[in-house]
């Protein structure tokens, strides 16, 4: 099943802030966790990624560091502020309401 | 057959031109590239299918420069200095109407109309400057898409003051003439200007066309302005007809619109290996 452009694009800004809920991380290990979750179904390009991250940094919602990885190059690593729990928290009540009405329609 | 690290370093020069060289950025993409590599190596793809893969997948770097644009336009030069000129008039006119204190009315229409048309003709000047800057391979993506954005913004302030302009035209009209509207040569044309740019303003704030349709189609107010505001003079019609500019004169400025829109026909960046040679 082929995801459609618009709801991933939708579903990009929550699906970064949760996967950073769960901790520290950079964007390639991002990418990866979504892959994981969605069991390949959500299939980003990789390079939507960055912007959405770069965003979220000017938003206050996220703040970027850089550190050396395992393999001695610089990463960039992101972490989620207090702004962008709020921001996520916000998220959720929001998905909530859309998964909570559609559920009822389909009588699921 | 070039190592890896060559690839890498020339998809990195390719993505810096398309980006417009933020290191940061740079370095950061490079990464997920050299990680993406290492993990499809590691699953026992050779080496060079490993980049290919990696490569497509992170997008060209005309697609990268794409999506980084949506979320930060830069600002194009001939978008500054068309604002700054726009400022100027504004501020000229300004100090040439107040003298005009005996028929505030008058003057106040006279004002937002001229200002509604020079923002539509300035639009239509940035498109201008965009179709012949694209052939020499300009502007960057995060640019082109600062340039929409002014674009809308621009639309839509001219849309306000020229149907601004109109309405206090028609009182003033009414007050002086004893009628509102006499679809007078002139008064259609500040109608078709201001039907233009609603019309303009939806297909920008929409995004119903393709950003390089949109762009281009800016000529169209250059067109529009020129018939609404001097169409009457070149033609002798109604209450207007005033103005030294020939009919000849103004279809030539729209034969230059013609051939304008034309150039959004040629490839892009197609004029950049023969500006290199001639510089």
């Amino acid at each position: 099943m082929k995801i459609a452009k618009d709801l991933v694009a939708a579903s990009a800004i929550p699906l970064v802030l949760s996967v950073l809920a769960e901790g520290d991380s950079y964007g390639y290990a991002i990418l990866q966790r979504v892959r994981e979750l969605s069991g390949g179904e959500i299939a980003w390009t990789d390079g939507m990624l960055y912007p959405v991250l770069h965003r979220l940094d000017g938003l206050g919602y996220v703040r970027a560091r850089w550190a050396e990885s395992d393999a001695g190059r610089r990463r960039k690593y992101y972490a989620l502020t207090a702004a962008g729990r709020a921001a996520l928290e916000e998220q959720k009540a929001q998905w909530r309401v859309v998964q909570g009405t559609l559920a009822k329609l389909w009588g699921v | 057959m070039a190592t890896l690290d060559e690839r890498i370093a020339r998809w990195r020069h390719d993505l810096a031109e398309a980006l417009g060289g933020t290191a940061e950025t740079l370095e950061e993409l490079e990464g997920h590239l050299r990680d993406d590599v290492a993990r499809r190596v590691q699953d026992g793809q050779p080496v060079e299918e490993a980049f290919d893969a990696a490569a497509a997948g992170l997008g060209s770097p005309a697609e990268l420069a794409a999506e980084f644009a949506r979320t930060t336009p830069a600002t194009w030069l001939p978008v500054q200095v068309a604002l700054i000129g726009l400022i100027a008039v504004a501020g000229c006119l300004v100090g040439l109407l107040t003298r005009r204190s005996d028929d505030p009315l008058l003057a106040v229409h006279i004002l937002a109309v001229t200002l509604g048309y020079t923002t539509t003709l300035v639009v239509g000047t940035l498109a201008a400057c965009y179709l012949v800057a694209r052939l020499f391979g300009a502007p960057r993506p995060a640019q082109v898409q600062g340039l929409l954005r002014a674009t809308r913004h621009l639309t839509l302030a001219a849309l306000v003051l020229a149907a601004g302009g109109v309405l206090l035209g028609g009182l003033w009209a009414q007050d002086r003439l004893g009628r509102f509207w006499d679809w007078d040569a002139k008064e259609s044309g500040g109608l078709g200007v201001v039907l233009w740019g609603v019309a303009f303003s939806v297909v920008l704030a929409r995004r119903l066309l393709d950003d390089h349709v949109a762009l281009t189609l800016g000529l169209v107010g250059n067109v529009v302005v020129a018939l609404a505001w001097f169409g009457p003079n070149a033609l002798g019609l109604g209450l207007h007809s005033y103005g030294a500019v020939t009919a000849g004169a103004l279809g030539l400025f729209v034969l230059s619109q013609a051939a304008l829109a034309g150039l959004a026909f040629l490839p892009p960046a197609c004029l950049r290996r023969v500006a290199r040679r001639v510089g």
